[in-house]
C-alpha cells in the first residue's frame, strides 16, 4: 500500500500506457477458417470506417462471394442487428444478439424470417477466452470456441471443438488481406507474370500473363496495414495483356507519400512493391 | 526492489489491459456468434433447424475389393466401410465441400472426390490421399460435378460438370483439367468403355422445346476419347433423369436407367406406368443405338425413380437401385441382353421383368447408390431416420445384412418434407414421386396435362420459392402451395392418387419453405458480372426494358396473371401468373408452354415486354445475361 501510494503515479501512468498500446492493437482484418483436415472452407474480410467496423464479407476459399453483413452497433459498440445481403444486394439473412448481463442470445432468420438454427443460440462472456454455445430451447450444446492471441491483444487463432473437447474447426485471423494460404491448396488461377510499371504523372501500367481470366485488384496500402484506396478493380481475360489506370482516377486524390502496391488475381496477391507517390511529378514503383 | 515492483506493476498493467483490450474486441468484432453464423449457415456446425445429415450418395468398392468407400454427401465426408470385418473403419476423411462421388486409383492410395453443393457450386475435384486422409490438390472444374471416372490405365480423370454442361477431362500426373467438352443438359452419370476408348455420358434433362412431342428426351452422349469428338442419341420421346449409368464388362453395352414420362397423354391413370414408367435402356455401343428399354416397373406396381446401376464384375448379374420404392431389381445379365436384342419394344412390356427380375425390398430409405463386391451388393439410404445402412444381399441366397455407418439421427421436419419428395411409396402403387416430374425439386422440362386441366398441357414448373410466390400454377388456380386446398395436397390427391395426409404434407410445406436457390452458374465468382451489372440497371429502368414492373426483386415475380403475348391455341384467356425468375438459367424451355429454349426470345415478344426491342443487341445481351444470373 505504502509502494503504491508512492508510486501511484508511476503505475497508472504505466497502466495507461499499456492499454494505449493495447488498444493500439491491430483490427483483424480477415479469418481463414479451416476444418480438421486444414481443409480451407472460406474466409471472412472485416470492413472498417474510422476504426469502427461496419460490415464483414464472406467468401468461399476458392474467393466466390457469398454475402456482405452490414452490421448495426448497440449504445455499447456490441452488434445488435446485422443483415445480410446477396449478389443482387437483396437480404438473405438477418442475426440479431441480444445482451443480458455478461451472456448474449443469437438468432438467425432468412429474408422469409424462416429460423435458420432452431431458436436462439447463447454464449456467456464470463469464460473467456473461451465459450460455451448453447441452444436456448433444449440447452444441448451449439460448440464451445476458443480464443487466442499472440500475446499484444491482437487476435491470433479462434478454435472450435465438439463437446468431447475434439477439434472440429479452427480460424486464423489475419491483417493481410491475403490471408492464410494453404501451402497444398490449388486454385485454378496461375498467375504467370505480374509486373507493374509506370507509364506517365500518376499513371501506371500493370502487364499481366494469366493462365485462366481472373479478379485483378491493385490496391494502396499504407505502411501501417491500412488500405489507402483501390486503384482497379476488373476481370481479366487469361493470355498476356496490360491494364493502365491513373493512380488518382475515378476523383481520388492519393496523399504524396510511400505507399505498398499490392496487386491480387483473384485473392492471392501477386504483386506488393513500394510506390512512391507525388501528384502531379513522375513518382512510380520501387 | 524498487524496480522490481514497478516491473511488476507494469507486467500487470500490461495484463489487464490485454485482457480488457484484447477480448472487448473480441466481443465487438469478432463475437462467437460471427464464428458460429458463418459455420452454422454453411452447414458446418449442426442446428436443430439444419442438422447435418450423412446422405449417403455414393458408394465406390477400392479396386482390390477389401473396402468401400461410402460417400456422405451433406456431412462432406467419406467414411471407410472395410468388407472383410465388415466395419465402419474410424478415420473418416474430411472434405472442404459436398461429395458427390469419388474414384479410386488403381494402387487404391489416392482418392479423386468431386465436390459440389447448392450454396458452393464451383466444383473441385479434391485429390485424396488415402492413407493420411488429407486433400492434397484441389482442382478446379465445372459447376456442381459429380460422376468421376479414371480411364482404365488410371492416366485420365473424367468428371460430369451438371450445371456447366460439361465434363472434364483431367490429366491425373499433372493434376490439372486440360479439356472441357461441350455435352448435353446436364450431364449426370458417366461411365467409361474398358477399352478406354469412349466415354458414356447420361443426362439429367432433355434439351428440347417441351411442345416438341416427336423426340423431346434426355440424351446420351459418346465422347471418342482420342478426337475429343461428340455423338449424340435421343432415349425414347418423354425420357428423362438419367441417374445411372454403367458399361457393361465387355465393353459391347451401356445401361442407363431413366424415366419416361407419358406427357402426350393425360396425366389421370398413373396404372401400368401411363404417366411415369421407370425404365433401364440398354444401348448398343458398336452401333451407337439403342437396343432396347426394358420398363422395370411390374405390371401392377411401380418402381419409383431408377437410380445407380451396377454390373456384377463377373458379369452374370446386373443390379439396379430404385430410390423411390426402396428397393432392388436384380437381373441375370445374359438373359436380360439376349431378351433386349429379339427386337421386341419391352418399353411398356412387364414380361421380362416378371420373368427375369428378382425384385428385393431394402431397409434403407432411398437406396440411391450401388456398389457390387465379390458376390454381393451394398446400397445405402440417402434418407435413413433411424440408422444409416448398408445392406449386403448375397446375389444367390438373398441374405441381408445391416451395417450402421454412425449415431442414429433424428430426421426434422424439413428432411421428412424432402424424404417424402422423393418417396415412392407415397404414390399409388409407387409408380412415381413428386420428384418423378420435379427433380431436384426443379422442372423436368416437359409439358403435362393435369388432371385438374385435362385438356390443356402446362410446362412443369421448379419449386424453389414456390411457396412464398402464390398462386401457384401458370393458371394461378391454387392460392398457395399448403393449406387444404393448395398444391401440395391437391399434388397427393390428383397426381400420387393418395389421401394428403398431414404427417406427409406438413414436413412437404416445411421443405418448400425452406428450398433455397443455387448460384448461378453465370455469375463470376458468386458476384454479377459487369455485363449483368450493365443489364441490372436495364432491368429496373422504366424507360428501358422496365422488367422490374412484373418481375420485382427480390423474388421477381408480381404474383399476378398477364398476357406475356405467348401464343397458345387451347387457352383463349391468354392470361398466366408471373413467373418468378430465381434460377431461370436453369429451368427453361420457357414460356407456360416451354415454347422458348432461350430467354432472349421471350423477351423480345412485344406482348411481353415491348420496350425491349428498342433495345441495342449489347444492352438485350447484357438484360439477358442479368436474369440468367438470378
Amino acid at each position: 500500500m505504502q509502494y503504491l501510494k508512492k508510486n501511484y503515479r508511476r503505475a497508472v501512468v504505466s497502466v495507461l500506457l499499456c492499454t494505449v498500446a493495447t488498444s493500439a492493437a491491430v483490427l483483424p482484418k480477415r479469418l481463414d477458417l479451416f476444418d480438421a483436415s486444414e481443409n480451407k472452407l472460406m474466409y471472412i474480410t472485416f470492413e472498417y470506417e474510422s476504426g469502427r467496423n461496419v460490415s464483414r464479407t464472406i467468401y468461399m476459399a476458392d474467393s466466390t462471394f457469398v454475402r456482405k453483413v452490414m452490421i448495426t452497433r448497440n449504445a455499447d459498440g456490441a452488434p445488435a442487428k446485422e443483415v445480410s445481403f446477396n449478389f443482387n444486394d437483396d437480404t438473405s439473412y438477418v442475426t440479431s444478439y441480444q445482451y443480458s448481463g455478461t451472456a448474449a442470445q443469437v438468432k438467425i432468420t432468412d429474408q422469409f424470417k424462416m429460423d435458420q438454427i432452431g431458436g436462439t443460440v447463447n454464449y456467456s462472456s464470463s469464460g473467456k477466452p473461451d465459450y460455451e454455445l448453447t441452444f436456448q430451447k433444449t440447452g444441448a450444446q451449439a460448440a464451445r470456441i476458443k480464443y487466442e492471441n499472440n500475446g499484444d491483444g491482437n487476435l491470433n487463432k479462434v478454435s472450435i471443438f465438439d463437446k468431447g473437447g475434439k477439434l472440429q474447426y479452427y480460424g486464423l485471423f489475419t491483417n493481410d488481406e491475403v490471408g492464410v494460404m494453404q501451402k497444398d491448396q490449388n486454385t485454378r488461377q496461375k498467375c504467370i507474370q505480374a509486373i507493374v510499371k509506370t507509364r506517365g504523372p500518376e499513371q501506371l501500367e500493370l502487364q499481366l500473363s494469366l493462365e485462366a481470366a481472373g479478379e485483378v485488384r491493385c490496391e494502396l496500402i499504407t505502411l501501417s496495414g491500412r488500405s489507402a484506396a483501390v486503384l482497379f478493380v476488373a476481370r481479366a481475360d487469361a493470355g498476356q495483356q496490360r491494364l493502365q489506370f491513373h493512380v488518382n482516377g475515378n476523383g481520388r486524390q492519393i496523399a504524396n507519400g510511400v505507399y505498398l502496391l499490392t496487386v491480387s488475381i483473384d485473392g492471392k496477391m501477386v504483386v506488393r512493391q513500394r510506390y512512391l507517390h507525388q501528384n502531379g511529378l513522375i513518382g512510380g514503383v520501387k | 526492489m524498487k524496480n522490481f515492483k514497478i516491473v511488476v506493476t507494469i507486467l500487470l498493467g500490461m495484463t489487464i489491459s490485454a485482457v480488457a483490450g484484447g477480448f472487448d474486441l473480441i466481443e465487438s468484432i469478432v463475437p462467437p456468434g460471427v464464428v458460429f453464423e458463418a459455420l452454422a449457415l454453411n452447414k458446418d456446425l449442426p442446428t436443430p433447424a439444419k442438422p447435418k445429415f450423412r446422405s449417403p450418395a455414393e458408394l465406390t468398392p477400392a479396386p482390390d475389393g477389401s473396402r468401400i468407400y461410402i460417400c456422405e454427401q451433406t456431412a462432406k465426408r467419406i467414411t471407410i466401410f472395410d468388407v472383410a470385418s465388415s466395419k465402419m473403419l474410424t478415420n473418416q476423411i474430411l472434405l472442404p465441400n459436398e461429395v458427390t462421388g469419388c474414384a479410386v486409383s488403381k494402387d487404391g492410395n489416392t482418392l479423386y472426390a468431386t465436390c459440389g453443393s447448392e450454396s458452393w457450386p464451383a466444383g473441385y475435384v479434391c485429390v485424396v490421399n488415402v492413407v493420411s486422409g488429407k486433400v492434397t490438390k484441389r482442382i478446379s472444374v465445372g459447376n456442381y460435378p459429380r460422376s468421376p471416372v479414371l480411364s482404365p490405365d488410371g492416366t485420365k480423370l473424367f468428371v460430369c460438370n451438371q450445371f456447366s454442361n460439361s465434363v472434364s477431362v483431367i490429366d491425373v500426373g499433372t493434376e490439372q483439367q486440360v479439356n472441357a467438352i461441350r455435352v448435353k443438359r446436364e450431364p449426370y452419370a458417366l461411365d467409361i468403355t474398358p477399352d478406354g476408348k469412349t466415354l458414356v455420358v447420361g443426362h439429367l434433362l432433355p434439351d428440347g422445346l417441351s411442345t416438341d412431342t416427336v423426340s423431346n428426351a434426355s440424351s446420351i452422349v459418346f465422347i471418342d476419347i482420342a478426337k475429343m469428338a461428340v455423338d449424340t442419341i435421343r432415349l425414347q420421346l418423354g425420357s428423362k433423369s438419367i441417374f445411372g449409368l454403367t458399361v457393361s464388362r465387355d465393353g459391347k453395352y451401356a445401361f442407363a436407367t431413366h424415366l419416361i414420362g407419358r406427357f402426350t397423354l393425360p396425366a389421370i391413370n398413373l396404372n401400368h406406368g401411363w404417366v411415369q414408367s421407370n425404365n433401364l435402356a440398354i444401348i448398343d455401343l458398336n452401333s451407337k443405338k439403342i437396343l432396347n428399354d426394358i420398363e422395370l416397373d411390374d405390371a401392377t406396381t411401380g418402381k419409383a425413380n431408377p437410380w445407380s446401376v451396377k454390373c456384377s464384375p463377373d458379369s452374370k448379374f446386373l443390379v439396379v437401385a430404385h430410390a423411390g420404392s426402396n428397393n432392388l431389381s436384380i437381373f441375370p445379365y445374359d438373359s436380360l441382353v439376349a431378351n433386349a436384342s429379339r427386337g421386341i419394344d419391352l418399353s411398356h412390356d412387364f414380361t421380362v421383368t416378371q420373368r427375369l427380375c428378382k425384385k428385393v425390398q431394402v431397409t434403407t430409405k432411398g437406396p440411391r447408390s450401388l456398389a457390387i463386391v465379390g458376390n454381393n451388393v451394398y446400397t445405402a439410404g440417402y434418407f435413413d431416420d433411424s440408422a444409416a445402412t448398408i445392406e449386403e444381399f448375397g446375389m444367390s441366397n438373398a441374405s441381408k445384412n445391416t451395417y450402421t455407418i454412425g449415431e442414429p439421427q433424428l430426421q426434422n421436419s424439413e428432411r421428412c418434407g424432402e424424404s417424402n419428395f422423393y418417396d415412392g411409396r407415397l404414390c399409388f402403387a409407387y409408380w412415381q414421386s413428386c420428384s418423378s416430374c420435379h427433380p431436384q425439386a426443379r422442372t423436368d422440362g416437359l409439358n403435362w396435362m393435369l388432371s385438374s386441366e385435362v385438356t390443356r398441357q402446362r410446362n412443369t414448373k421448379s419449386m424453389v420459392h414456390s411457396w412464398w410466390t402464390p398462386p401457384t400454377g401458370w393458371s394461378g388456380k391454387r392460392p398457395h402451395a399448403g393449406g387444404i386446398d393448395g398444391s401440395i395436397r391437391m399434388s397427393i390427391q390428383n397426381n400420387l392418387l393418395m389421401q394428403p395426409t398431414e404427417d406427409v404434407a406438413l414436413p412437404l410445406d416445411t421443405f418448400l419453405m425452406a428450398l433455397k436457390p443455387m448460384a448461378s452458374p453465370f455469375l463470376e465468382k458468386g458476384q454479377l458480372s459487369q455485363s449483368a451489372k450493365r443489364g441490372k440497371i436495364l432491368f429496373n429502368d422504366g424507360e428501358k426494358a422496365g422488367c422490374a414492373v412484373c418481375h420485382p426483386a427480390p423474388l421477381f415475380t408480381d404474383n399476378m396473371s398477364h398476357n406475356a403475348g405467348v401464343p397458345d391455341p387451347d387457352d383463349a384467356s391468354q392470361n398466366f401468373n408471373t413467373p418468378g425468375l430465381t434460377e431461370c438459367w436453369r429451368t427453361g424451355p420457357y414460356g407456360h408452354l416451354g415454347s422458348y429454349n432461350t430467354i432472349n426470345e421471350i423477351i423480345k415478344l412485344r406482348a411481353h415486354a415491348s420496350k425491349a426491342s428498342n433495345l441495342s443487341t449489347q444492352e438485350l445481351n447484357d438484360l439477358v445475361n442479368y436474369v440468367l444470373s438470378l
